[in-house]
């Protein structure tokens, strides 16, 4: 998801932003992100609209150094095709690991972070990114 | 004292993986290498970037309604107990509410008492669902604590929380058998409007705030509740570093073998509003059923409760749904005090 510096653009997509809002497609069964009214496969409208559990693994990542401005102090940022458990794929933000200990595959779990702070005065803008699990002793 | 009908349901907690060690601070202002070893604290956490209170509480709380198996909509109460608030005003409660998909149909506000105020909505929960006004609350304790560069605090002010999921008694993993709470007005730490950094009376946070308080609230519990120190499998304090807590606990009768094991501070920092309850949460995670807890926060300004918690069969059920306070504290990225002063923001530039 693009991230706009606008409170009611924000507000209004918060469900898909905070919590990984998707569509699945009753008709052929795929899931994809973020949602629609009508499927991006087969174009059905027969759709229905969850939650992911917010764990995926990496499929791709990228290490971005020139970083847009807004995003300049994440540098050297990293950037990943996720794919979750219930089979959409998105690109996010990968954080809390050394870029050279990422591999495809990784487990991951999505988590809430900053996405932008408008200056001193104006809000915080908080959306998901994905830190890899926590492995349980 | 009420008779208590509730319970922690659920508890998760969080801890960021960045350390750093208190002998790069020593050395960076020139302190007396001996200063961390005096008060037990050898290293701690640090929030990154794109971290803040909010950040902390919701991944503390996702953990902890894990382990409680409640709908999200099932709970009728938010508080977050921090001092470190991302919006002076707006309420961190309702961000944190609306990304775990916690129902409008709530009551939800940040409360403000130091290190404290966590615990103060651990009280007022027990109220709420003493009284059937709300099922379930969610109580966050987190912080991403503020310390002036080169101050003696800058050495254990850390960051992390910890979330309680606060309901009656069936599927409880500990029943809050008893509380009491001490509070005055007292000057030992403060922090004012607009300041970026807290002010404290050096030696006066010790004995006039932390002890005194701590003490009488402990002792009050004992007094009302017919306690004695052997009726206690382990005593959890506030834990501002590593030294205060033994020390408390040795003026109440305490072994330090009751008390090392909820005692983190001198591996994580002191995670203010989750201080006492980080080492609470990690006690939930190992101790056998039928044990005991005393449980003791503290916040400046100033003010302690103490709490008997005993823990039950179903903490068995629950431990293993999330992350433990253990994972958290052996899951490690080092770094310096040059990128330590980028995370925390302390390098003063031009923002674009």
């Amino acid at each position: 998801m693009m991230f706009e510096r606008s409170p009611a653009k924000i507000w209004r997509n918060r469900d898909v932003l905070y919590r990984l809002k998707y569509s699945y497609c009753r008709d052929c069964k795929r899931s994809f992100y973020p949602p629609r009214g009508r499927c991006i496969y087969c174009g059905s409208s027969n759709i229905e609209h969850r939650y992911s559990s917010g764990r995926g693994v990496v499929k791709e990542f990228t290490v971005v150094y020139q970083t847009p401005v807004g995003f300049t102090d994440m540098s050297p940022m990293v950037i990943g095709l996720i794919e979750m458990e219930e089979g959409f794929r998105l690109l996010a933000q990968i954080v809390d690991v050394k870029p050279e200990e990422i591999s495809n595959g990784m487990k991951v779990e999505a988590v809430l972070r900053r996405m932008i702070v408008d200056g001193e005065t104006g809000l915080i803008y908080y959306g998901i990114k994905f830190a890899p699990l926590i492995e349980k002793s | 004292m009420t008779k208590i009908k509730a319970g922690v349901t659920g508890w998760g907690s969080y801890i960021p993986p960045y350390r750093i060690k208190a002998s790069d601070i020593a050395s960076l202002w020139g302190f007396d290498p001996y200063t961390p070893k005096a008060i037990w604290i050898e290293e701690k956490a640090v929030a990154a970037l794109d971290e803040d209170t909010i950040t902390i509480g919701w991944r503390a709380s996702k953990y902890a309604l894990q382990r409680a198996g409640v709908k999200p909509e099932e709970i009728g109460a938010v508080f977050v107990g921090t001092e470190s608030k991302p919006y002076s005003v707006k309420p961190s409660a309702t961000v944190i509410a609306d990304a775990l998909g916690i129902s409008p149909k709530k009551l939800a506000s940040d409360l403000e008492f130091a290190c404290r105020a966590a615990s103060e909505a651990i009280r007022i929960s027990i109220s709420l669902v003493n009284t059937e006004m709300a099922k379930y609350t969610l109580v966050v304790g987190a912080d991403t604590a503020q310390a002036s560069p080169g101050d003696v605090l800058e050495f254990t002010a850390s960051s992390g929380g910890v979330a309680l999921v606060i309901g009656g008694l069936d599927n409880a993993a500990a029943v809050i058998e008893d509380s009491y709470t001490y509070v005055t007005d007292t000057p030992d730490f403060w922090r004012r409007s607009l300041a970026p950094y807290p002010e404290h009376g050096e030696a006066f946070t010790g004995e006039p705030a932390y002890f005194n308080h701590i003490i009488n609230a402990v002792k009050g519990l004992f007094e009302e509740g017919g306690y004695k120190p052997n009726d206690f499998d382990y005593a959890v304090f506030h834990q501002p570093n590593g030294k205060f807590p033994l020390q408390v606990g040795a003026k109440l009768g305490f072994p330090k073998e009751k008390i090392l094991p909820g005692l983190v501070t001198p591996y994580i920092g002191n995670t203010y509003n989750g201080s006492a309850l980080m080492g609470f949460a990690k006690i939930l995670e190992e101790a056998k059923p039928g044990s005991r807890i005393l449980l003791a926060p503290f916040g400046s300004g100033a003010g302690s409760d103490a709490y008997a918690i005993v823990v039950t069969d179903h903490v068995l059920e629950k431990r293993d749904k999330a992350p433990k306070v253990v994972d958290m504290i052996n899951r490690k990225i080092y770094i310096d005090y040059a990128r330590y002063a980028k995370m925390r923001e302390k390098i003063l530039r031009y923002r674009r």
